[in-house]
């Protein structure tokens, strides 16, 4: 047992904070959310409106009072379903089996997308 | 007693820690973790005995058990996506490791902290790449932190056990 192992165990936790911290800083209220498999996007919906969007027949996304929740999955684990809803720009809830990301996008959403 | 090992030896070693390595995983399989809410929460057991081997053999054998191991949970209980997520995982985080331990600047379990912050980091990059989506980064600061404390825990226990049977010595 060396001290740089209590420094290196506290830097890494420090660095998770600051991370955390900045990732949360930098994102307000998302306007739209933005659903991929594998990389490929399948469509990005206003979170203004509630709606039930099937994914590949294997998952189901649903937006509901201006926030987004896995309501159904077929993969193993479950671990997106139990994930929290979304709301804020930049958090995701991905469900690797699927390969489904769906991320909330902030302003200029759409544009990134359509432009 | 000398502690100089004859490549037998040394082959039958790695040979046994590949077993517990698997066993290890496969214990970590049937407890279901995910349970604890964290996507991707994991004790990484299998860790003491890839550092066992890093420790007691050397970095070449370290990885061949890391390997075994990898393709043995692949063929048992894995998928192919999945493993590609482990492998990416592994060979970070004993990378990581093979790294900080040349250096000399870090024990047993600043080592082991390393080997688990940096494995949780392999699969999220891995995710991002896979996934196409950057927005998996939000996933890295808890997991970074579930890496840190489990591999604080795990390199307690290998400091402990390494007291016991000691490290390797010079050949």
């Amino acid at each position: 047992m060396k001290k740089n192992d209590l420094f290196l165990l506290l830097g890494v936790l420090l660095a998770a904070f600051l991370l955390f911290l900045g990732l949360r800083l930098f994102s307000g209220n998302g306007e739209a959310v933005e659903i991929t498999v594998t990389g490929d996007v399948l469509g990005v919906y206003p979170l203004s409106e509630d709606r039930i969007i099937p994914v590949a027949d294997c998952a189901e996304v649903r937006i509901e009072g201006g926030r987004v929740h896995m309501a159904f999955s077929d993969c193993p684990n479950q671990i997106c379903v139990r994930h929290a809803p979304i709301a804020r720009v930049g958090q995701t809830i991905v469900c690797l089996p699927n390969g489904i990301a769906v991320r909330i996008l902030g302003d200029g959403g759409f544009d990134a997308v359509v432009g | 007693m000398k502690n100089t090992m004859t490549k037998t030896k040394k082959i039958a070693l790695a040979g046994l820690l590949a077993a517990l390595a698997f066993g290890l995983s496969y214990i970590e399989f049937l407890l279901p973790f995910d349970a604890v809410g964290i996507p991707g929460f994991k004790l990484g057991l299998a860790n003491l005995a890839v550092m066992l081997a890093l420790y007691r053999l050397g970095s070449g054998e370290a990885a061949a058990v890391s390997g075994v191991r990898l393709v043995l949970s692949l063929l048992l209980f894995g998928s192919v996506t999945g493993f590609l997520y482990s492998v990416a995982g592994a060979v970070l985080s004993l990378a990581g490791m093979i790294v900080l331990k040349r250096t000399n600047r870090f024990g047993v379990p600043g080592v082991s902290v390393a080997g688990g912050v940096l494995h949780n980091a392999g699969q999220t990059l891995c995710a991002m790449v896979i996934l196409g989506t950057a927005g998996i980064v939000s996933y890295l600061p808890l997991l970074l932190i579930t890496g840190a404390v489990t591999g604080a825990v795990n390199g307690g226990v290998l400091f402990m056990i390494l007291k016991r049977i000691g490290e390797k010595k010079h050949e």
